[in-house]
């Protein structure tokens, strides 16, 4: 764990960062997308 | 964010906590989705999107707390999962709680940004599944009578005011936050001292709480620039008040200085003439009261030196004086200043004898312990009317080289009760105002003898019963001293009887006969008691009334030693001591101090001038000859030679330097003759001694005669045989005895013998003829007589001129006349004088 704590300071460069986040910000709006549970069809479903 | 931020630590501090709270906010969520992954088996959706929305802000919060990164990060975070949150409950109404709690948790920020990337991620989020995947997403909460457009306008306009009012908390929450850094740092900074750091007026004027510190910061500022100002005032009254102190107290130095030449100059009158008085008085009942008057001078001396200690004491310019002592003669001391009184009252007084075991050698202040004991002995003799006095010494601790011994005096007399312990030791107190006019005193001895003892590291313990009698005890702590130390320091001084005085200089300044001494004093009656003190002993007088007569008087003959009064008229002693030093042959003439000024800064300044060394008035006649003899016996031989006549009947003989000799004596032949005589007399059977102790190897003490005959003879210019000792004394010096050098040495001495007699034929052949004066001497003789009937002193001038009226024969006569004036003889003189006038009609 406190290995872990260690590494997590160590500071990555800018570009770096900006690089992960980026990627991690797409990916995540990704998976929401594409795994949303509730189909079309339940909420036709439930409107009707 | 900004990088000249001065709360840079304070803002680290704050970050932190929030990442930390909104972090936990952050979890909470998470554990939310982890419920929806168990009843929807959403696991997918749980593990890549919940999980990294708490484990990306965390470790870019790690990475950089204070950077906008993190709060930007941290609110896309939020956004995801509240967005995960409402998808997976179909967009139910208690899901979009979450949404307004995290909004509301970035207002912690005090940043705007965030919020507004939170708004615009959510707006993001819900366009796209409403107008990308319209069918996917729960619309069941809406109205039928909505349309889509009407859904929109509602639901975004209150996540707009939601947004809007957040900002403004956030901001007035940053404000806030910021007047309390400020306000903090500030206050710190007061507390430390820095009253002057300066603030921020736009941001004070934002600021109750900052404006409240800087009328605080006013007030501390007035405050202190007064007590700055009155601690100037103040200061400058206190040294105004410390210079009129310290102006009061050189007064009262300069006053006790000044008493003390006053009082001192009568005294010395008094004593001197009053010890005179008495070795000429023939009347007992004149011996009487002159005794009388020399008791109670001396004991009036006393008080005024009391008077002096205590002030010295006082004022902290008392000097306690180590040196080496003998203990027992100490004992010895007291015993003979006591034991008459003491015998007097009927009372027994006790002293310690040798036989008891303490150390006798030791390093200490022998005068003052002398003067503490002699202070307790002569109170309990006063207040003692029967039975016995005690002065018992006891070794305590003995270790290396030191001693603790305690003193006590114990007595049988009235004893003192125990309420008047307390004032026993004030200055000018006595115990009972009666006590006074019973006993007499001042009642400054305890408290003298009690600051003597302080200073020596020591006090006073007092038992005492009344009408049984007390005891004063006391402990001091000693080196104990070498017999040699004490060998080479010890002085032996024995108060001497009146009226024994011309016996007694006569025995002490034995080596100091004919030596020719100037006295530079303005009294008149101190140039009588000091010339005549140094006549007892046989010196030869000469007397300059003030500097300037000094300094003409060593122009025109040569002087032994001069003693200089330091005050006086047209020129102080001091002066004429550094005129008389500037020249080369008077370099080390002894020149010794004779003032009523008793003080260190004198006696410093004495010895600053150049003075040899320093006698107090009033003159003490022992101190005086000793040490006279002190700084005289070793100047005899290199006396300087400038005199500007020489008998000139007397033709040299072999082995004299008759010139230096001569310079010396004032050209006295006569009194060289009889010197000569003398010398010559007391050396003689000393001679075969110097042969018998280095016969028998006591080389040290062989060299002690020799040096003792040569210097003796060698003073009076006996130069060969000074030479011959000084080979003799070199051979004895690296322990061998050549009988040759005693031989030539012997011979020398024969030398002198013969030139002796030749010389004093000589002199007796060349006879003051020219000069020879019946009628004068006549005259001269009958004033004599007058003038010894009624004990005046007849000045040597006045001798030598009667001298130079007689013829040869009568040349015995003067010389008979002479040792009886010199010993004080004045009815022998007188009869002489009378045979003389009856023969010579």
């Amino acid at each position: 764990m406190k290995k872990i704590l260690e590494l997590s300071k160590r500071q990555l460069s800018k570009r770096s960062l900006v690089l992960i986040l980026s990627l991690w910000v797409m990916g995540t709006a990704y998976a929401m997308w594409a795994l949303n549970p509730i189909s079309a069809t339940d909420v036709m479903k439930h409107h009707h | 964010m900004k990088n000249n931020n001065p709360f840079e630590q304070r803002e680290l501090a704050y970050y932190q906590n929030s990442h930390n709270m909104l972090l936990i906010l952050a979890g909470l969520h998470v554990l939310v989705c982890a419920g929806f992954a168990i009843f929807m088996g959403t696991y997918l959706l749980f593990f890549l999107v919940a999980i990294p929305a708490w484990i990306i802000p965390w470790w870019v919060c790690q990475q950089y707390p204070r950077d906008l990164i993190s709060r930007l990060t941290m609110a896309v975070s939020f956004m995801f999962l509240t967005g995960l949150i409402i998808q997976q409950t179909r967009g139910d109404l208690e899901a979009h709680f979450s949404y307004f709690v995290m909004l509301s948790g970035l207002v912690v920020y005090c940043d705007w940004r965030p919020l507004i990337l939170a708004t615009t991620v959510i707006l993001i989020h819900h366009v796209s599944f409403i107008i990308l995947q319209p069918l996917n997403i729960g619309f069941y909460i809406f109205n039928d009578n909505r349309s889509l457009w009407g859904h929109f306008l509602v639901h975004g306009s209150v996540g707009v005011i939601q947004t809007s009012v957040l900002i403004y908390a956030s901001n007035i929450l940053r404000k806030l936050m910021y007047a309390s850094f400020i306000a903090s740092d500030t206050a710190l900074q007061i507390a430390e001292g820095h009253l002057d750091v300066e603030l921020d007026p736009e941001e004070v004027a934002h600021s109750e709480m900052l404006m409240a510190i800087q009328s605080m910061q006013f007030e501390l500022i007035t405050y202190r620039d007064n007590l700055n100002a009155l601690v100037v005032e103040r200061t400058k009254e206190l040294e105004e008040a410390k210079d009129i102190a310290e102006t009061a107290v050189r007064s009262k130095s300069n006053f006790l200085a000044n008493m003390s030449h006053e009082i001192r100059t009568p005294m010395n009158a008094i004593i001197g003439l009053s010890t005179l008085a008495l070795n000429k008085a023939t009347n007992t009942e004149i011996h009487d009261y002159l005794k009388k008057i020399a008791y109670s001078s001396e004991s009036l001396l006393g008080i005024l030196n009391d008077i002096l200690d205590l002030s010295k004491l006082e004022s902290g310019q008392f000097e306690i004086r180590y040196a080496p002592f003998n203990l027992y003669h100490l004992i010895e001391n007291l015993h003979n200043l006591f034991s008459e009184s003491a015998k007097s009252k009927g009372i027994h007084l006790r002293m310690p004898t040798q036989q008891e075991s303490f150390p006798y050698f030791l390093i200490g202040d022998e005068m003052r312990l002398q003067q503490v004991l002699a202070n307790l002995i002569g109170n309990s003799i006063k207040f003692t009317e029967q039975g016995h006095i005690e002065l018992q010494i006891i070794s305590i601790k003995q270790e290396n080289s030191q001693v603790t011994i305690n003193f006590c005096v114990e007595d049988t007399g009235i004893g003192i009760n125990a309420d008047d312990f307390s004032i026993l030791f004030k200055p000018f107190t006595q115990v009972d105002g009666s006590i006074n006019r019973r006993f007499g005193g001042t009642g400054l001895g305890l408290s003298i003898s009690q600051h003597l003892l302080y200073l020596m590291n020591s006090q006073f313990h007092v038992s005492s019963q009344q009408n049984q009698g007390s005891s004063f005890s006391f402990q001091l702590l000693f080196n104990i001293a070498s017999t040699n130390e004490i060998e080479n320091t010890l002085i032996n001084s024995t108060p001497h009887d009146f009226g024994q005085l011309s016996v007694e200089l006569n025995k002490m300044g034995s080596s100091l006969k004919n030596t020719h001494i100037l006295i530079v004093e303005d009294n008149k009656i101190n140039q009588q008691v000091i010339s005549e003190l140094l006549k007892l002993s046989g010196i030869i007088v000469s007397i300059a009334n003030h500097g300037e007569e000094a300094l003409d008087l060593l122009e025109q003959q040569t002087f032994d030693a001069i003693l200089m009064d330091v005050h006086m008229p047209i020129m102080d002693g001091l002066t004429a001591t550094q005129y008389i030093r500037k020249k080369p042959q008077y370099q080390t003439l002894p020149i010794i101090a004779l003032t009523a000024g008793v003080t260190e800064d004198e006696r410093e300044i004495a010895i600053k001038s150049g003075m040899t060394d320093f006698i107090g008035k009033p003159i003490n006649p022992e101190k005086l000859i000793s040490t006279l003899t002190r700084h005289c016996a070793q100047d005899l031989i290199t006396a300087p030679l400038n005199a500007n006549t020489i008998t000139s009947h007397i033709t040299e003989v072999p082995g004299i330097s008759l010139k230096n000799s001569l310079v010396m004596l004032n050209n006295n032949i006569e009194l060289y003759l009889q010197l000569l005589n003398e010398a010559l007399t007391h050396c003689k059977p000393r001679l075969e001694e110097i042969k018998l102790k280095a016969e028998q190897g006591n080389y040290t003490e062989s060299y002690k005669i020799i040096h003792y005959i040569k210097g003796a003879l060698g003073n009076l210019g006996a130069y060969q045989l000074f030479q011959a000792g000084n080979q003799l004394e070199q051979d004895l010096k690296s322990e061998h005895f050549n009988p040759v050098t005693f031989t030539e040495f012997q011979q020398a001495f024969q030398q002198l013998e013969a030139s002796f007699i030749l010389l004093k034929q000589q002199v007796d052949e060349a006879s003051p003829s020219e000069t020879e004066n019946p009628e004068l001497s006549q005259q001269l003789a009958q004033e004599f007589i007058l003038m010894l009937e009624q004990d005046e002193y007849i000045s040597s001038t006045r001798l030598k001129a009667f001298k130079e009226t007689l013829n040869n024969e009568q040349f015995g006569f003067f010389k008979e006349l002479e040792a009886q004036l010199q010993q004080l003889n004045y009815q022998e003189a007188i009869a002489l004088m009378k045979t003389f006038i009856s023969s010579s009609h």
